[in-house]
């Protein structure tokens, strides 16, 4: 059971297949930012407090400063980079954007895909389960008030796009 | 007579169609111009930026706070495969080695000893962090320790252990009449500001009522989300560097001063800053990245940790002891007060923050006397400097609780106290300094009445009211700018001013776009470079708008004045007769198209049209500090509170907080700067702060450092801005920055004494704190 | 220029002794970039990873990897690491012989979500589902948690509260412990890898417990009902003490909890011993908190119906 060194992680990066040779040690943040140059992911406090690094992983919000690279070996990976581009925005992107719910906007990566976690699970949220989710990620400098409100307007645009392709 | 000009705002108040009414873009939403980049991941901070054939380093800290260095081995490490350089402070020979802000005493790397936890001792340049971080453990240091001095209390001791022995290099800036700084004037103390007004004694003899009361202030981090980060690389003689600072210009000067080099050949870029809050004005790490660049002739990338962010700069801790006369219906009369700063172990911003926090301390209230002594003490802790507030947090939490604690021993409304005594729009500030330009009367009332300020609670719910006071706009401050249209109408608005977040490039550009008469996203802010960008002194006291946003006023109407007279040439008439809308002149009903007189005169290449603008405070030296004020900041904050009598936790039902913006240039970027700063105060004041137990540093990591989450704002959390029109900002806007965060703390102590009867006067207000004070009540 | 008066020195933070040194000293050089080098065993059953100890006694189990990363990142050397977060038998919730089976490497979120869970102890679930943060629930592990032996993670004392049993997996065979037991005597040579963790579901569970004072201290208070009547009473604390406090309260009807609750909550907060003091709050006070938490629960347990 004692693994090669290095190893072949075999994984799906914002929707496509990728097959790196890495160290065990390999941490999941190094390799998006570095190998793949993806650095849309930011890296605050490196101890999985602070949610700068989320990524999600089979859609779920994951520390990648903690998270080792073997540990993402046939699973979906999605950052940033991933959710949407400046010409297809998610509406998440959109909203915190219409809201002004960002600022420095190093923490707004992380922020905003840990929304899009919730959203796909609760599309609905409310203000008690806002602040309890959102309380993943820290942010500096706005307060979350604003981000709270850029929530409620994404989840609405998030609910009327999800019906309107289901009906499309 | 404001010693700024007002000529700015008369000529803009003249502009045809640019009477407030009828702004199209400044007071309008518009998107952040970096909000694209930033939510799709693609916005560049120095944090992202590398080169090709890059070094990685790593600083080896002290661990101790207080230590001789006798010997420092760097052999095994120096001889580690893909370890290019490790430098000690040997490599500073030859240098100017030392920092600080009017007081130099921060060396690059330390020198003969280290004097805080944290303290830098040497680095490493390496082909990767995990090879630098395997040199710093090769690194063997002796230490011989010295006693810490972890407290004010510790560093004022009768033969208390000296930090420095030797006098440090000092240039002060000229203090004004009624103020004066003295550097070092005694063991273990950095400086001291004096702030004398009329005859204390005799004032305080003439009081109904003097109390004396003790306030203690906790130091936080700044916690910006982008950690310290700095790449430097040499090209031939030219020595190039990305940095995270607020401050590009003045790392320009402080590197070309620690290096003897002519400041033309430093060459300093800003990209956008993953937060600042004064965390990253004034030198920090730079000389060291630049030292490893120049040691291995390669590019190198210094990049900190947060928990090096911890041991790299604080906010001032504070120690506060008012003595305060005030007659029996409330007026107050004088102020003899005594304020302790924590500047931790070197210089950094010390001596400015605590001219402010003397400076600030009357809050925007009449006096007729005021004797002031604020130190600035060293200890062996962490250094303390720039941080939103900058002495006005301090200054304001001992004054706004000390008001509700008088108010109502001697048995008056704490909100018809602050009234009585609040200086109205138009007064000078202690007789003297620049007029009040804000109703901070109506404010209060405004945030009062938002709180339900006078209805009758039950025991256990309070309310509590404070007015955060502060100067801003910086000292004598001057910046230039540029704007520059190109042949198509678009604009590009060059300055000094850094996007930390505060939505300073869409403000600019705004005022950019107002004055020009182009729609919104015609403009855009350009990139920082020392070499192209026109000066700027620093994105610091809030200054980005009435400072630098006045200097790209000037700009802009100036290349409107260059465009209207090569239209009028053009159209063979007088520039008079013309206005500019959407790049055609307008004529007497008819519409000229600007862009093919433009090809045409430029010969199908076109060009540019550049217009500068420069805006410079005048030192004046009739006050206390070496210039009158820019402009004045409040806050108006009302919390309510609920408080649990068996354990001292509380809840905090409902919170406002409000400003002045003048007139507000952009309304998410003011609510998202008032909010923030709110939150970070209230942090403060229940929980937030870096904590020495004897000589640890406790909160030395993330986990261990507990900071505002979501699940932290109070039940109900609001905000609210005016518009008072005085500003001396284009268009009377004025920057709010700073304002959230102002007399927070204070408004919780305030509300908690009004919910169950007790005082906390330190920092932070914890249920412990609360339960101990019922319990001494009871007794 | 005269010193501070003896009020003024009052006025600074004066905060007892630290907790241990030599992570804090190593503190301002903790990053993912020290993350020494490892041989990562991947086992494809759990008897596999069982035997691994035999080879490398120093080895140490991956299961969300949250605490052995953090570790890591502050310099701990680890050698060999047995990464178990693929096992699908460490990952089952079932129902069988009156008691829920928790598989140690199910995340905080799959047990909270448990359809399975949710009918056995409606209770465990809705508390398990408020702990930590949303990001952690979905990472780590109930064993995880456990393993970690930190005294402020609070998965010991809710199922130390709840009864729980904890089934080692050697290579002889399940080791079982109560998870009092393990955390508050000297273990038995348990084997290292945890499998699972039984929590009996024959006995209606309630637990009540207040998480306001994170940090600082909280009470779960767990009562056990069969056909109405009390079987057991038993009350942990959180965050307080440095190692695992439960302790059984006298067995009485349900209505009367809530005259007796003053009385029975002085007297655990005075058989505690010393909470810990910190730079966020004092012994005392925490035990304090203690007793009024604990009195409230009690209270709140005695105001409820019998369904």
């Amino acid at each position: 059971m004692i693994v090669s060194n290095p190893l072949t992680v075999r994984f799906t990066l914002n929707g496509r297949e990728q097959s790196i040779e890495v160290e065990p040690s390999a941490v999941l943040v190094d390799i998006l930012r570095e190998k793949f140059g993806l650095t849309g992911t930011k890296i605050t406090c490196d101890q999985a407090v602070c949610g700068a690094c989320t990524v999600l992983v089979d859609g779920r919000p994951t520390a990648s400063c903690s998270e080792f690279a073997f540990m993402v070996e046939g699973r979906s990976v999605t950052t940033i980079e991933g959710l949407g581009s400046p010409d297809t925005l998610h509406p998440i992107q959109a909203a915190f954007i219409e809201a002004g719910a960002l600022q420095c906007g190093f923490c707004t990566p992380g922020m905003i895909l840990l929304l899009d976690a919730l959203l796909r699970q609760n599309p609905d949220p409310d203000e008690a389960t806002l602040r309890h989710w959102l309380s993943s990620s820290v942010c500096r400098c706005t307060g979350y008030q604003i981000i709270i409100d850029a929530a409620v307007l994404a989840a609405a645009r998030y609910r009327n796009e999800t019906r309107s392709d289901a009906r499309s | 007579m404001p010693p700024y000009s007002r000529r700015l705002d008369t000529a803009m108040k003249h502009a045809p169609m640019h009477a407030p009414n009828q702004l199209r873009v400044v007071g309008s939403h518009v998107a952040a111009q970096d909000g694209l980049a930033k939510v799709t991941g693609t916005a560049l901070y120095t944090f992202d930026r590398s080169l090709p054939g890059m070094l990685h380093a790593k600083a080896l800290r002290s661990p101790h706070a207080h230590a001789r260095i006798v010997n420092i081995d760097t052999s095994r490490a120096a001889a580690m495969a893909g370890v290019a350089v490790v430098v000690t402070a040997k490599d500073l020979v030859g240098l100017n080695p030392l920092y600080g802000v009017r007081i130099k005493d921060q060396p690059v790397l330390a020198i003969d000893k280290v004097r805080h936890y944290g303290d830098v001792v040497a680095a490493v340049a390496a082909e990767d962090e995990a090879i630098a971080f395997r040199a710093l453990s090769a690194i063997d240091v002796d230490y011989e320790l010295l006693p810490p001095v972890m407290t004010i209390a510790d560093a004022l001791a009768p033969d208390a252990p000296l930090l420095f022995d030797q006098p440090q290099i000092t240039a002060l800036r000229p203090h004004g009449e009624t103020g004066e700084g003295i550097p070092e004037p005694g063991p273990n103390l950095l400086y001291q500001f004096n702030h004398d007004v009329g005859d204390i004694e005799a004032a305080l003899k003439a009081c109904d009522h003097v109390y004396e009361d003790t306030f203690s202030f906790s130091r936080m981090t700044p916690y910006h989300m982008e950690p310290f980060v700095a790449l430097a690389r040499l090209e031939g003689n030219i020595i190039e560097l990305w940095t995270c600072s607020q401050d590009p210009f003045l790392i320009r000067q402080d590197i070309a001063n620690i290096f003897s080099v002519p400041d033309h050949l430093v060459r300093v870029h800003a990209s956008y800053v993953g937060g600042g809050f004064g965390g990253k004005s004034f030198c920090k790490l730079e000389p060291l990245a630049v030292l490893l660049a120049r040691k291995t002739g390669r590019p190198v990338r210094l990049c900190l940790s947060l928990d090096e962010n911890f041991v790299t700069l604080s906010q001032h801790a504070a120690i506060l002891i008012l003595k305060t006369g005030v007659k029996a219906d409330g007026t107050f009369v004088a102020r003899d007060a005594r304020i302790y700063m924590d500047g931790g172990a070197y210089s950094d911003a010390s001596a400015i923050v605590t001219d402010k926090a003397g400076y600030r301390l009357p809050g925007p209230y009449r006096w007729t006397a005021l004797r002031t002594r604020a130190y600035a003490v060293r200890t062996t802790t962490v250094p303390a400097g720039s941080f939103r507030g900058f002495g006005g947090t301090q200054a304001n939490f001992a004054s706004e609780s000390q008001i509700d604690m008088i108010a109502r021993r001697i048995g008056l409304d704490p909100l018809d106290v602050r009234i009585r005594n609040m200086l109205r729009p138009g007064e000078f500030y202690l007789d003297r300094d620049t007029p009040i330009d804000s109703d901070f009367a109506l404010g209060l009332r405004k945030a009062a009445d938002r709180i339900g300020y006078g209805q009758a609670r039950p025991r256990g719910r309070g309310i509590g009211l404070a007015v955060g006071f502060k100067d801003a706009g910086g000292e004598a401050r001057a910046a230039r700018a540029a704007v520059k249209i190109t042949v198509t109408g678009r604009v590009v608005v060059q300055a000094g001013a850094c996007e930390l977040g505060q939505g300073i490039a869409t403000a600019l550009s705004q005022i950019a776009a107002e004055i020009l008469n182009v729609p919104y996203d015609w403009v855009r802010y350009g990139e920082i470079d020392t070499d192209i960008s026109p000066y700027d002194q620093g994105t610091h006291a809030s200054s980005g708008i009435a400072v630098a946003g006045n200097a790209v006023a000037r700009a802009a109407q100036d290349v409107r004045a260059q465009v209207l007279a090569f239209a009028a040439e053009k159209l063979r008439c007088n520039p008079d007769d013309l206005y500019l809308e959407n790049w055609t002149a307008q004529k007497g009903g008819k519409t000229f198209p600007l862009q093919p007189l433009a090809v045409e005169y430029f010969g199908g290449y076109g060009c540019e049209f550049v217009g500068r603008g420069f805006f410079k405070v005048d030192e004046d030296l009739t006050t206390a500090l070496n210039a009158k004020r820019l402009f004045w900041m409040p806050s108006w904050i009302g919390i309510e509170v609920e408080v649990d009598e068996e354990t001292g936790q509380y809840v905090i039902m409902d919170f406002v907080a409000g400003t002045d913006a003048g007139r507000v240039i952009n309304a998410a970027a003011v609510r998202g700067q008032i909010e923030g700063g709110a939150l970070q105060g209230l942090g403060q004041a229940m929980f937030e702060t870096l904590v020495y137990a004897g000589e640890e540093l406790m909160t030395a990591t993330p986990l261990a450092y507990r900071l505002p989450v979501a699940a932290d704002l109070p039940k109900r959390f609001r905000s609210f801005v005016e518009e008072h029109g005085m500003g001396p900002g284009p268009f009377e806007s004025k920057g709010i920055g700073e304002a959230g965060i102002l007399a927070v703390a204070a408004a919780l102590a305030n509300a908690i004494e009004d919910a169950v009867g007790v005082r906390v006067t330190s920092l932070p207000i914890t249920p412990e704190k609360i339960l101990s004070a019922l319990d001494e009540a009871k007794r | 220029m005269s010193g501070l008066s003896e009020r003024e020195r009052a006025a600074e933070l004066v905060v007892d002794h630290p907790l241990g040194p030599a992570a804090r000293r190593l503190a301002v050089h903790r990053s993912r970039k020290r993350i020494a080098a490892f041989r990562l065993h991947v086992p494809s059953t759990v008897a596999e990873a069982a035997t691994l100890p035999a080879e490398h006694s120093d080895a140490r189990v991956i299961a969300g990897g949250i605490d052995v990363i953090n570790r890591m990142k502050a310099g701990e050397m680890i050698e060999d690491a047995v990464f178990v977060g693929r096992l699908e038998s460490l990952r089952q919730i079932e129902v069988s012989q009156n008691a829920l089976h928790i598989g140690a490497g199910c995340t905080h979120h799959e047990l909270a979500a448990s359809s399975i869970a949710v009918v056995a102890l409606p209770a465990l679930c809705s508390t398990w589902g408020t702990i930590a943060q949303q990001r952690i629930r979905f990472k780590g592990t109930v064993g995880g948690n456990l393993m970690a032996k930190e005294y402020s993670y609070e998965g010991a004392p809710i199922l130390a509260a709840a009864g729980a049993e904890l089934d080692f997996v050697t290579a002889g065979g399940t080791r079982t412990i109560s998870c009092l037991d393990y955390f508050t005597t000297q273990p038995p040579d348990t084997g290292w890898l945890l499998g699972a963790i039984r929590v009996p579901c024959g006995h209606e569970l309630r637990l009540i417990y207040d998480r306001s004072f994170k940090g600082v201290a909280g009470v779960v208070l767990a009562v056990r009902l069969a056909g109405g009547l009390v079987k057991s009473v038993r009350a942990a604390v959180t965050w307080a003490c440095r190692s695992l406090h439960c302790a059984d309260l006298p067995v009485a009807p349900l209505a009367s909890l809530r005259s007796l609750a003053g009385n029975l909550a002085s007297a655990y907060a005075a058989a505690l011993s010393e909470p810990i003091t910190d730079y966020i709050a004092s012994g005392s006070y925490r035990r304090r908190i203690i007793e009024v938490h604990l009195r409230r629960a009690l209270e709140r347990a005695g105001g409820e119906q019998i369904a």
